[in-house]
């Protein structure tokens, strides 16, 4: 029998996590393993081996802190479901909710979901509305960035070979807060369309992140904009007129593709009925 | 009638919800699937196959696989004794030799220690392409006369003309079996100089057929074993890797294991046959149809497999449940290179209802008729004439389905308060961006005919044994089981003539002598009737011996509840005793109807062995701005003959009715330039539980003559008639035209870009409308007549 199994180094601190990787450059880091072990069998990536990240722990917490809510790489989506904490960030809790089946959600970790960088990721669009941080560490040290700046191209992020995605930070913010999304079925699937909206009452603006509408999760901001204007702050009210324009706008600003799923231009076309209905929905509910 | 949903592994007998052996196995997960087997020594097998959906062949190199250590065998064409087979005719390669035809089309295979080495491996070998332009459209198949089968002919006066006439150009997508379990099995050499073959197939004697005629044995040196079926519904008819396994096992001397991708079974699998066809209806003002004229053009794969028959079924059955006194029907199978196409559920006959009934729904609109009542006052009766040429002459309850089905009470109105409704019950389900107030609710009815077995000529016959010893019994017949229920069914006919608990079915192989394949709702009706033959004569045998030895009339005794028991119900002595310790044995052979091909004018055996009949009714909700779906309600009524296991019979028209929903709004595997685009589950997509809608079915049961029990096949029906009635309420629904299965959300939601509107089913997304023009004369090839 010949074994040609890749190595698994199981670690347990970041630190030699990053030995490891020093050591067997060709090695992957892994977790949950619900994108790559799928990538490995379809003959996509043949990795020496694997880092697996799974036990260690300061991963794994769910943290308020004065910035934001502290999300670390390896929670699960599931945790996002059900920790209390998530209350403070009620849009990802309803993203988790959407996200994939009760098996996947088990597995799938907030930091695989990022790093991924792929425009149909459940997590991106909701962390580019509420302006998430995201955490990198690698053996030169430690660093910080924006996750609009994390997102490069479909599936490249800022992400280097030695580094590894600690976690994010999500700040809080006070208003309406809602994901949605359309797909070829009505669960489980990779959304055709996605979008999540942050209303942030205390600066009177709108965030509204686009999921595969483009070459990576993005903002919405030209749509933004036009509504931040558009909107009577002071009534919190938003007519139908301008909730159609929000969308129409929206629409007319993002590049999605054409796939066995949808066309681009139903894609577009659910971008600006999403985002028209979004809009109504944030306000209609403060009458 | 609508019954208890759960099953009882102890009760006995026709009827009664017996549970299947190995349901307890299945839902705990220790069911031995064929992608289970493991063995001693055993190798793994990988396939080379071909990148290019029409290529010429020039050289292959198999010496850098070969020198990989752990590899045991790199075989090409020229190892394979006989290089062509086929489900039908011989006129597929088993590795390519000359010519690649498809993508996924097999070119070499090896055999190596572990899995990802035989891979690699198969990878290493060096081929080297002429790539050639393929067909890909249907139409410029038909117009270079690529044509596998062109059936036409006409019935009653074909020059009619009605008052109203509507017609329509219609389309069907793609379909892929998707069945859990992917190809896989073993082969192993059985040390005698034969090969045996332990995989998931439904019909063990013509894949040994095919194996051994490959390999240049005799069929006694090869056994196939139908093993941990994991799904079947027609895709298990077309063989993949099994004559490969054979060829391995016998060149390594070791058990070789085949276990596909997804991605490689999406590519090697037969799916179901795409669609376009014209049609158009004549009827009266009020209704009454005069004439149906159809165009049926089914995109087969380069090689013909069974599109014969396809095509056949699809000609006749366009015709619906419903009387029509004059036809002109023509259709033809073409060869593309968008890969191969093969049988799944509703084979042929999906394509043709889908059309009919869609045509149908728009003759509705425009007599401003309900679709209902339309169907019924055109159901087909007994002693009516098919336009095929055959009289109904069984019982045909077609307006009484239509009527029960129509009255079945419709599901309540979305509650008003938005906060009470779960959003999977919504378009879109979980996040999605529906409301009440975006929602239009639509019903469709449609009713459908299938054919029960297999067409014109195809022999269908099956042989059962039997054997009592002790009480007990044991079945051996070679139905194969690949979920449909035979493993019960079988055992409940047994309990039924021998009045006995204690049955038991042996696995099926090709030791024992032939029986039907699983295809065509056939199995209940023909290898059910094999099994309850056997058991009547068994009977018989028992009970003349128990009369002898006991000195009494044979006439005045009879079996039940494991005793035999005289005329007045009294228990003489148990089965078990009277037995006396001795083997009683009976095996019987039961043969269906004769049929004929379509076009022979001279004999009068009827197309079709029988038709079976139901009426669905599809409740629809619809975000039509952005085209999302739930599919709330279905209610189906089906002409069952006789129910043999009521949960298991519900179970089919629901699965099958879920199915055909697939095909109805989502399931399309697509295909562009010959490549398949979505050749995966993240890319194809098929309903899961929450899109599965409620389901009401009822049973109208008249006694099929010919058969002791009076069953009918039932499991292509729900699936058959869904897409067409899905289809029906999304019209409904949105007001448009939808003449195109699977109505995806862009079809919906009408948003479609200009240079994608009719990309249909054919990849090069051409505009041609028809009725097409005629082709040259095609060669004289029948269904089911080898063609040299």
């Amino acid at each position: 029998m010949i074994i040609q199994s890749p190595f698994l180094a199981v670690v347990e601190s970041i630190n030699e996590a990053l030995d490891t990787k020093q050591k067997r450059p060709s090695s992957r880091f892994i977790s949950g393993g619900t994108e790559v072990i799928a990538d490995q069998n379809l003959g996509l990536l043949e990795p020496e081996g694997y880092i697996s990240l799974r036990r260690i722990k300061e991963l794994h917490t769910i943290e308020p802190k004065s910035d934001g809510l502290y999300i670390g790489a390896g929670v699960v989506v599931a945790q996002l479901l059900d920790d209390k904490a998530m209350a403070q960030v009620i849009l990802l809790k309803k993203a988790a909710r959407a996200f994939g089946t009760r098996q996947v959600r088990n597995r799938a970790t907030v930091g695989g979901n990022i790093a991924s960088g792929l425009p149909d990721r459940t997590l991106l669009p909701c962390l580019l509305a509420l302006e998430a941080t995201v955490h990198l560490q690698s053996a030169k040290g430690k660093r910080s960035l924006p996750i609009k700046d994390f997102l490069i191209e479909p599936g490249k992020t800022a992400i280097s070979k030695d580094e590894i995605l600690t976690g994010t930070t999500v700040p809080y913010v006070k208003g309406f807060q809602e994901y949605y999304m359309v797909g070829p079925r009505n669960a489980q699937f990779f959304v055709t369309a996605c979008l999540a909206l942050v209303v942030d009452e205390a600066n009177k603006n709108v965030r509204l992140g686009l999921g595969n509408a483009g070459p990576t999760a993005m903002r919405a901001k030209e749509a933004e904009e036009y509504a931040n204007n558009a909107i009577d702050w002071k009534k919190q009210t938003v007519d139908e007129t301008i909730a159609i324009k929000f969308g129409e706008i929206a629409a007319e600003n993002c590049s999605p593709v054409s796939d066995a799923a949808a066309s681009a231009a139903y894609r577009r076309h659910a971008i600006k009925v999403m985002s028209k209905r979004i809009l109504l929905r944030a306000f209609e509910r403060k009458q | 009638m609508t019954s208890s949903q759960t099953t009882d592994p102890n009760v006995t007998g026709i009827g009664t919800s017996r549970q299947r052996p190995d349901a307890v196995a299945k839902a705990r997960g220790e069911f031995e699937y064929a992608t289970d087997l493991l063995e001693k020594d055993m190798l793994w097998g990988a396939t080379r196959r071909s990148p290019h959906p029409y290529a010429r062949i020039k050289k292959v190199n198999l010496n850098r696989a070969k020198e990989m250590p752990g590899v045991h065998a790199v075989l090409g064409a020229w190892d394979v004794p006989d290089n062509r087979f086929g489900a039908i005719n011989n006129d597929q390669p088993v590795l390519v030799d000359d010519y690649a035809r498809y993508v996924g089309e097999p070119i070499a295979i090896v055999a190596a220690e572990d899995p990802e080495l035989a891979r690699r491996a198969a990878n290493a070998i060096e081929i080297e392409y002429e790539p050639l332009v393929p067909i890909i459209d249907p139409l410029d198949a038909l117009a270079k006369g690529k044509i596998h089968r062109h059936v036409k002919y006409s019935f009653g006066d074909p020059t009619v003309v009605g008052e109203i006439q509507v017609e329509g150009e219609y389309f069907t997508a793609r379909q892929d079996h998707s069945f859990m379990a992917p190809d896989a099995g073993m082969a192993r050499p059985d040390g005698h100089g034969g090969v045996e073959i332990i995989g998931a197939t439904q019909w063990v004697h013509a894949d040994r057929f095919q194996i051994a005629a490959s390999l240049g044995l005799p069929e006694e040196k090869v056994l196939v074993v139908n093993s941990g079926v994991g799904g079947a519904f027609g895709g298990r008819v077309s063989m993949t890797w099994q004559i490969h396994g054979a060829l391995l096992a016998m060149h390594t001397n070791r058990p070789v294991k085949f276990l596909y991708s997804r991605k490689e079974a999406f590519h090697a699998r037969y799916h179901r046959h795409p669609s376009r066809i014209w049609i158009r209806h004549h009827a009266t003002k009020e209704g009454k149809l005069l004439k149906v004229e159809a165009k049926v053009l089914y995109e087969g794969g380069p090689y013909s497999h069974t599109s014969a028959a396809g095509i056949g079924n699809g000609c006749t059955l366009i015709q619906g449940p419903y009387n029509i006194p004059n036809a002109d029907i023509e259709g033809w199978a073409v060869a593309t290179n968008n890969g191969m196409c093969g049988p799944l559920r509703g084979f042929g006959v999906l394509q043709g209802v889908f059309a009919c009934e869609s045509n149908l729904d728009k003759l509705a609109r425009k007599l401003n008729m309900d679709p209902a009542k339309l169907r019924a006052v055109n159901a087909i009766k007994r002693g009516d004439q098919w336009i095929f040429r055959q009289i109904q002459d069984r019982p045909t309850p077609v307006q009484e389905i239509i009527e029960k089905c129509s009255a079945m009470p419709l599901p309540p109105d979305l509650p008003s308060d938005e906060g009470k409704i779960h959003p999977v019950h919504l378009p879109g389900g979980i996040a999605s961006p529906t409301g009440k107030k975006y929602i239009k609710r639509g019903i469709g009815f449609t009713s459908a005919v299938k054919n029960v077995c297999l067409s014109e000529g195809a022999p269908v016959n099956a042989t059962a044994m039997i054997t009592l010893r002790d009480g007990a019994a044991v079945i051996e017949c070679a139905a194969a089981e690949v979920g449909q229920g035979f493993v019960t069914i079988a055992c409940q006919i047994v309990q039924t003539v021998l009045g006995i608990s204690e049955v038991r079915i042996e696995r099926v192989d090709t030791s024992m002598p032939a029986a039907a394949t699983t295809d065509g709702s056939q199995q209940t009706v023909t290898s059910g009737t094999a099994v309850q033959v056997a058991a009547q004569t068994l009977k018989e045998r028992f009970l003349k011996f128990v009369a002898r030895e006991h000195n009494l009339d044979v006439n005045t005794l009879d079996m039940k509840d494991n005793f035999v028991i005289d005329k007045t119900g009294k228990k003489f002595t148990s089965i078990a005793e009277a037995g006396m310790g001795l083997i009683f044995r009976a095996t019987e052979k039961f043969s269906q109807r004769n049929t004929r091909p379509i076009d022979d004018m001279e004999s009068n055996d009827p197309v079709h062995v029988t038709l079976g009949f139901s009426a669905n009714r599809c409740v629809v909700d619809v975000d039509t701005e952005l085209g999302l779906v739930k599919v709330v309600q279905m209610d189906v009524v089906q002409d069952v003959g006789r129910v043999v296991n009521p949960v298991q019979a519900h179970g089919q028209i629901e699965g099958g009715a879920v199915q055909g929903m697939g095909l109805g709004l989502m399931e399309h595997l697509k295909a562009e330039d010959g490549h398949l685009l979505n050749p995966d589950w993240r890319g194809y997509h098929i309903p899961t539980i929450v899109d599965a809608p409620t389901i009401n079915s009822e049973f109208v049961s008249y006694p099929e003559p010919g058969y002791h029990f009076g069953w009918k096949g039932i499991a292509e029906l729900p699936h058959v008639q869904a897409p067409a009635s899905v289809l029906a309420a999304l019209r409904n629904a949105t007001g448009l035209e939808l003449p195109m299965a699977p109505a995806t959300p862009e079809y919906v939601a009408n948003v479609l870009d200009d240079n994608e509107a009719m990309a249909m089913n054919v990849a090069s997304g051409d505009k041609k409308r028809g009725p097409w023009k005629v082709p040259p004369p095609p060669p004289q090839t029948g269904p089911w007549v080898s063609d040299a």
